[in-house]
């Protein structure tokens, strides 16, 4: 989290399109981005605009159909599934809407999870990790609760523990605060903008308006393409019309 | 009643949008209840059903007991008339012996087994003949006119079926019979008899004879009289024998049993056996589809809960639940009763040695009522559980929930379910290992003869020789000397029994002239037997000498013994020159000339669990002539060829014929043929529990997998967490392994624990079985646990190809 201003991500003519039954969905339609280390980025846009496809191809959850995407100056747009799962679990920290905390795991198990992923890390070393993680989202004195234990606001802020665990280039947030209440909500987007703070490099998808504000840069998406602020307000009347 | 009309509507309705489901649960049903009526349908025939017989809780056998061997023999004719004339608990008392011999006219000559029976033996057994009547008292005795009775068979074929047959003469053993009576058809008396003659005309020294106990003796109580008075009246005729006959009856009671758990008491534990192997089948595929059952019921829970939340009392969604069930049952049931009218039968045509009251194995209403019991009984209780979960739902909770993470507590029983189902298997498979073990031990102990290259058949010696004691031995000589002639034949002998077939000849000896009672005497298995047995069986000559031509009537009475006769009688000593006392070869000593092996003659696998260990060789030279006759109607020949002995038989057929053509041969069988055969149980045992047991791995497996697929199908949001958090692939599927393994390894304890106890009573059931589980487990468990991890691999497989974005959409 270091190297401000160096790309971290650099994407051009990036394209997805989905087929279903003979139809063909253009999710994506040549977006360039880029998002330099330690940025804080919010993609918004209108439901269906691609927002989410467009964070799932730089999380390398999922794949482009065209385009270049670099990853830390690698392009990384045409790796295998094993490839793409190891640097997800290095580079990327996802921090989902619906805090996807695995039901049956405690928190000190969940934040542990991608650390369990990596081979050569030693047992110290991953208990340290996990411990700095909670502590640093305010959750280490609830290590042994379940996720069904936990407030919704709580359950995201362990989500965000995991995500910072493995020390990743990036932190993809997908809508974090969709699933919390005002205050909460607003913890979190707090908790983001520290981590921001301190070098972090976020990513961020949010049709909130409300927590746009808390990022350096607003990224528009309209029908699958970047659109300036003024042509997206112009695009949505039209829509709206 | 509208309202079980519309759940069942419901639950065929349910069925059908799930064919899938619902043909796998009605086949694995199918099975399960298919196998488990079948063995019921034997069960129930054989074990369950009162005999055939009128009033046949009122008949008994009637054995003697020695004190130092146990109930194990029959009855002499003298104790039978005894007891004929003594008992009055009786209604009805009668013998009966084994007989046979050569019809010759009218017809061509056919060896035939028979029966000979006492006059009441009709009458006891309450059997109504065909045609004719039964024996009268005055036939049943020396020197009356020569009757008999025969089957329906005979009838049709020798007189086609002519209704004035009774009258007629028939040509048996060289002798005019008249025919009295036919008996009806499928009469068995232990096994088909074509040919039944009265008992009391029998000319043998061994009627007069106390201590020949040959016969076998059946009574019908008086109403009301119970068995314990019977068998009192019955102790008190033995004190009162032994006390007039010390020698002979001292130490031997007479004991009785009902006649119907004698009849069965050689299958039984088998059939109990096999029963409880097949429940067990159906309990795995009970558990399997309950299951199944359970997976669809959770993926159910919310319309359970709408159902509930519009006011359903929990009592009715219970009983759309087992209507469900049960319909899946009875459909599993009817198919399963499908499979048991058509398999009952072909099961019992493969049974070893003849299953006992085929006659009486069918379906009917106690079949019926099993296979219904079992079919409501197997829905109710793949049923109930799920049922039950499914109404304990909280109702809020799962209408609120929109995961499809389904909860540790509802794997919890998915789990144990699956538990079950390897634990069951388990016991299966070691009851399978155990009985292969066994198999294989006892295949390759050593029978004591070198069973290669050796035919044995019983011989039906020409009619027209059997009253004369000179022409018989004649017979037997040129017999003999025929046979030798063919090139394949490299020796021949007769003998009066064969190791490892039906048939013996016990007797009792003495070291000294001062001979115990027979109770306390030690026994023997006697063979006599010609010159030529030593090389035919190659029986290993281990002291002194076998016999030769000298050793004949008129000369030193001779024996040969076995080594282990020679360790009871003589210890370290050595036996040749000894003296042994044989009340049954005549009041004076015969001498031992020579010491040979021990032979398995009770079987491979019975000779262990014989009390009559010790054997006796005699010539055949040396019988007297009071009894060539009988010698002659079980003489049996035995050849070594230096080709396959099957390939002679013909030859060999041809050549026995005798000087006037109608002697035959019958029961032809190579030794290795009856060496296999005396493992025929365990084989049938070892095949149908490898049968059952690869069932009830292949419905653990099928379990294994669905329940696993149906829990990662669940979990398929938490798959695409872990991937989004770096998991790959190996890793999805190392996790899906090492769960499994926990749920395989606890069910595998539970069925090692099951197994234990299960071994004891399979030991109990089956004497042969003694060998240590430990070497079996060693074997099953890896089996079982790579088995049972390759089932839960391809449900890890699919759960690692898990595209994480379409898994994280489910949230």
């Amino acid at each position: 989290m270091t190297d401000a201003g160096q790309p971290l991500i650099q994407i051009e003519e990036l394209t997805k399109v989905f087929y279903t039954d003979e139809v063909e969905t253009h999710a994506l339609s040549g977006v360039h981005l880029g998002i330099g280390k330690g940025e804080y980025v919010a993609i918004s846009g209108p439901s269906g605009c691609g927002k989410s496809t467009l964070l799932s191809i730089i999380g390398l959850l999922d794949t482009p159909t065209g385009g270049k995407f670099q990853l830390n100056g690698e392009p990384v747009e045409n790796l295998d599934f094993g490839a793409r799962s190891r640097i997800r679990n290095r580079e990327i920290g996802f921090i989902f809407q619906s805090f996807n905390l695995i039901g049956d795991l405690t928190v000190y198990e969940n934040v542990e999870l991608p650390l369990t992923y990596r081979q050569k890390m030693p047992s110290p070393e991953r208990k340290k990790r996990v411990m700095e993680s909670l502590e640093r989202v305010g959750m280490a004195h609830r290590v042994r609760h379940y996720p069904s234990q936990l407030s919704g606001g709580q359950q995201q802020r362990v989500a965000v523990a995991r995500a910072l665990g493995g020390h990743p280039s990036i932190l993809l947030a997908d809508e974090p605060t969709g699933n919390l209440d005002s205050r909460n909500g607003e913890a979190v987007m707090e908790l983001l903008q520290d981590l921001h703070r301190e070098g972090a490099t976020i990513c961020m998808v949010t049709h909130d308006p409300r927590f746009v504000k808390h990022a350096q840069r607003e990224i528009h998406l309209f029908d699958g393409k970047v659109v300036a602020e003024e042509e997206l307000h112009k695009l949505m009347q039209d829509v709206h019309a | 009643m509208n309202g079980l009309l519309q759940d069942l509507r419901i639950a065929i309705r349910g069925l059908r949008q799930k064919p899938g489901f619902a043909l796998l649960a009605i086949l694995i049903l199918a099975l399960g209840s298919g196998a488990a009526t079948i063995m019921f349908t034997v069960v129930s025939g054989v074990v369950l059903k009162p005999l055939a017989y009128p009033d046949s809780d009122r008949l008994v056998a009637v054995h003697v007991q020695a004190d130092k061997f146990g109930d194990v023999w029959g009855f002499s004719y003298p104790d039978f008339l005894d007891c004929l004339r003594d008992c009055r608990s009786f209604e009805g008392i009668t013998a009966w012996g084994y007989s046979g011999g050569t019809v010759s006219a009218p017809g061509e000559p056919e060896y035939v087994t028979g029966r000979r029976v006492s006059s009441e033996l009709f009458s006891v057994l309450r059997i109504q003949l065909v045609r004719g009547r039964s024996f009268e008292a005055e036939e049943d005795q020396f020197g009356a006119a020569p009757v008999v009775i025969i089957s329906t068979r005979l009838w049709q074929q020798r007189y086609g079926s002519d209704p004035h047959a009774v009258g007629m003469s028939l040509n048996y053993d060289g002798k005019a019979y008249t025919i009295v009576g036919i008996a009806p058809p499928g009469f068995q008396l232990d096994g088909v008899a074509d040919v039944f003659t009265p008992l009391g005309q029998t000319n043998e020294p061994r009627m007069r004879w106390r201590a020949a106990r040959f016969l076998h003796v059946v009574g019908r109580l008086h109403r009301g009289v119970t068995l314990a008075q019977a068998q009192s009246e019955l102790a008190v005729l033995s004190q009162r024998l032994a006390k007039a006959y010390p020698a002979d009856n001292g130490g031997i009671t007479q004991v009785l049993h009902p006649l119907q758990a004698e009849l069965v008491q050689g299958v039984k534990p088998t059939l109990l056996l096999l029963l409880g192997a097949v429940i067990v089948v159906l309990l795995i595929g009970c558990v399997n589809v309950a299951s199944l059952f359970l997976t669809r019921v959770v993926s159910r829970q919310h319309e359970f809960a709408l159902r509930l939340a519009l006011g359903a009392p929990r009592v009715r969604l219970l009983r759309q639940c087992l209507t469900e069930s049960g319909a899946l049952g009875i459909c599993g049931g009817l198919l399963g009763l499908l499979l048991a009218l058509v398999g009952t039968h072909p099961f019992i045509r493969f049974w070893p040695d003849g299953m006992p009251r085929v006659e009486d194995i069918h379906v009917d209403w106690r079949v019926l009522l099993f296979a219904l019991s079992a079919s409501i009984l197997t829905g109710l209780i793949f049923g109930l559980i799920p049922a039950l979960r499914a109404n304990n739902s909280a109702i809020e909770e799962t209408l609120r929930s929109r995961s499809r993470t389904i909860a540790g507590s509802a794997r919890r029983p998915l789990s144990a379910f699956v538990m079950c189902q390897i634990a069951l298997a388990l016991v299966l498979l070691s009851a399978a290992g155990v009985l292969g073990r066994t198999l294989l031990r006892l295949s390759s102990l050593n029978p004591g003869i070198d069973i290669r290259n050796v035919l044995t058949a019983r011989v039906g010696v020409s009619p027209g020789v059997l009253s004369d004691p000179t022409k018989s031995r004649a017979d037997w000589k040129n017999l003999l000397e025929d046979v030798r002639r063919l090139p394949p034949v490299k020796s021949a002998a007769l003998t009066d029994i064969v190791p490892m077939r039906e048939g013996e000849n016990t007797l009792w000896y003495s070291t000294t002239a001062t001979i115990p009672p027979l109770s306390q005497a030690p026994w023997a298995l006697a063979s006599a037997v010609t010159p030529d047995y030593l090389n035919v069986m190659r029986l290993p000559l281990l002291r002194g000498r076998f016999f030769g031509d000298n050793d004949t009537l008129g000369n030193t009475q001779v024996v040969v013994i076995d080594e282990k006769l020679a360790h009871h009688a003589f210890g370290a000593e050595d036996p040749v020159g000894k003296l042994l006392w044989i009340p049954a070869m005549g009041n004076n000593p015969v001498e031992v000339v020579g010491v040979v092996g021990h032979v398995r003659h009770w079987g491979l696998a019975g000779d262990d669990l014989s009390r009559i260990q010790d054997q006796v060789y005699y010539p055949l030279a040396e019988v007297p002539d009071r009894l060539v006759r009988l010698f002659s109607s079980i003489i049996s020949l035995v050849i070594r060829t230096d080709v396959p002995p099957l390939n002679t038989i013909q030859a060999l057929q041809q050549q026995a014929r005798g000087a006037v053509g109608d002697q035959s041969l019958y029961e032809i069988n190579t030794m290795e043929q009856l060496a296999s055969g005396s493992l025929a149980q365990q084989r049938f045992l070892f095949l149908l529990f490898s049968i059952f047991s690869a069932l009830a791995l292949l419905l653990a497996c099928v379990g294994i997998y669905s329940v696993l697929a149906y829990l990662m199908s669940q979990r398929v949001p938490e798959i695409g967490i872990r991937l989004a958090m770096g998991a790959n692939s190996s890793d999805i599927v190392r996790l899906v392994l090492r769960e499994s393994l926990v749920i395989i390894l606890a069910g595998t304890a539970i069925g090692l624990a099951t197994s234990l106890g299960t071994g004891r009573v399979l030991r109990h059931l089956v004497p042969t079985v003694q060998t240590s589980q430990a070497s079996i487990f060693a074997v099953i468990l890896p089996t079982m646990i790579a088995v049972a991890l390759f089932a839960s691999y391809i449900p890890a497989r699919r759960a690692a190809r898990v595209d994480p974005m379409v898994a994280l959409r489910y949230e």
